[in-house]
């Protein structure tokens, strides 16, 4: 993967995304946690349009806690029943030494997003490259969690493009 | 993908449980039905971290 173009913000959302999925219990990197590392960064014109809609961190994670224990639930197990026999033993999160590597749909995000960078002419790569490129993975499990929070992905990248409008000029 | 993780930390914590309970390591593993030495390869790192100062295993002197 192409890391060199990447900002320094951009960067750290990645690793802040890793760490975010391995408090999770991820076991692979997916799209969600790339969102997730975005906002962990809380700068940045991605981390402000997300902050306008009203999306924080919390929410976000807690969505994906949901979406987890939803799925799971689905196929007849409860977290919660699990949580409540087994106490404080039982932890998803992922053990330090654990390598967690980056999902299919996480990798493409992360080559749609240097693609995004070179059509709209920006020489760097930026966490906003990365929020509009996790926006097109329409199938995604970040635009499903958006969509849980009530933000429309159309209406993200309108706000996006708004701000990086307003920092240029 | 969420699922083998949930079985993977419900295992870890089943162990860690019967370890508090003072379980050996030969009974978890039954229990489990894998052999002695696996069990003791996947979790006591883990629980001795946890737990340092505990001896390893129950009365019945496994591990």
């Amino acid at each position: 993967m192409i890391f060199h173009r990447f900002t320094g913000e951009a960067r750290g959302s990645v690793e802040a995304a890793l760490e975010e999925a391995r408090m999770l219990g991820h076991d692979s990197l997916g799209d969600e946690d790339l969102l997730l590392g975005i906002l962990c960064t809380g700068e940045g014109v991605a981390a402000e349009a997300l902050e306008s809609f009203g999306v924080t961190l919390e929410d976000a994670r807690g969505e994906s806690e949901a979406m987890l224990s939803g799925a799971l639930a689905s196929i007849g197990i409860s977290l919660e029943e699990i949580r409540k026999e087994a106490g404080d033993a039982f932890d998803l999160r992922l053990p330090e030494k654990r390598r967690i590597p980056f999902a299919p749909g996480a990798k493409k995000v992360l080559e749609r997003a240097l693609a995004r960078a070179v059509r709209l002419g920006d020489r760097y790569l930026g966490t906003e490259h990365i929020l509009l490129a996790i926006l097109e993975n329409a199938e995604g499990t970040a635009v499903r969690m958006l969509a849980r929070l009530g933000v429309a992905p159309e209406a993200l990248e309108e706000r996006l493009f708004e701000l990086r409008g307003r920092a240029a000029g | 993908m969420a699922l083998r993780r949930t079985l993977e930390a419900l295992e870890a914590a089943q162990v860690e449980n019967a370890f508090v309970a003072g379980w050996s390591w030969a009974r978890i593993a039954e229990v489990l039905g894998v052999s002695r030495q696996a069990v003791h390869k996947k979790h006591a790192a883990r629980i001795r971290a946890r737990y340092p100062g505990r001896p390893p295993g129950g009365k019945e002197g496994g591990g």
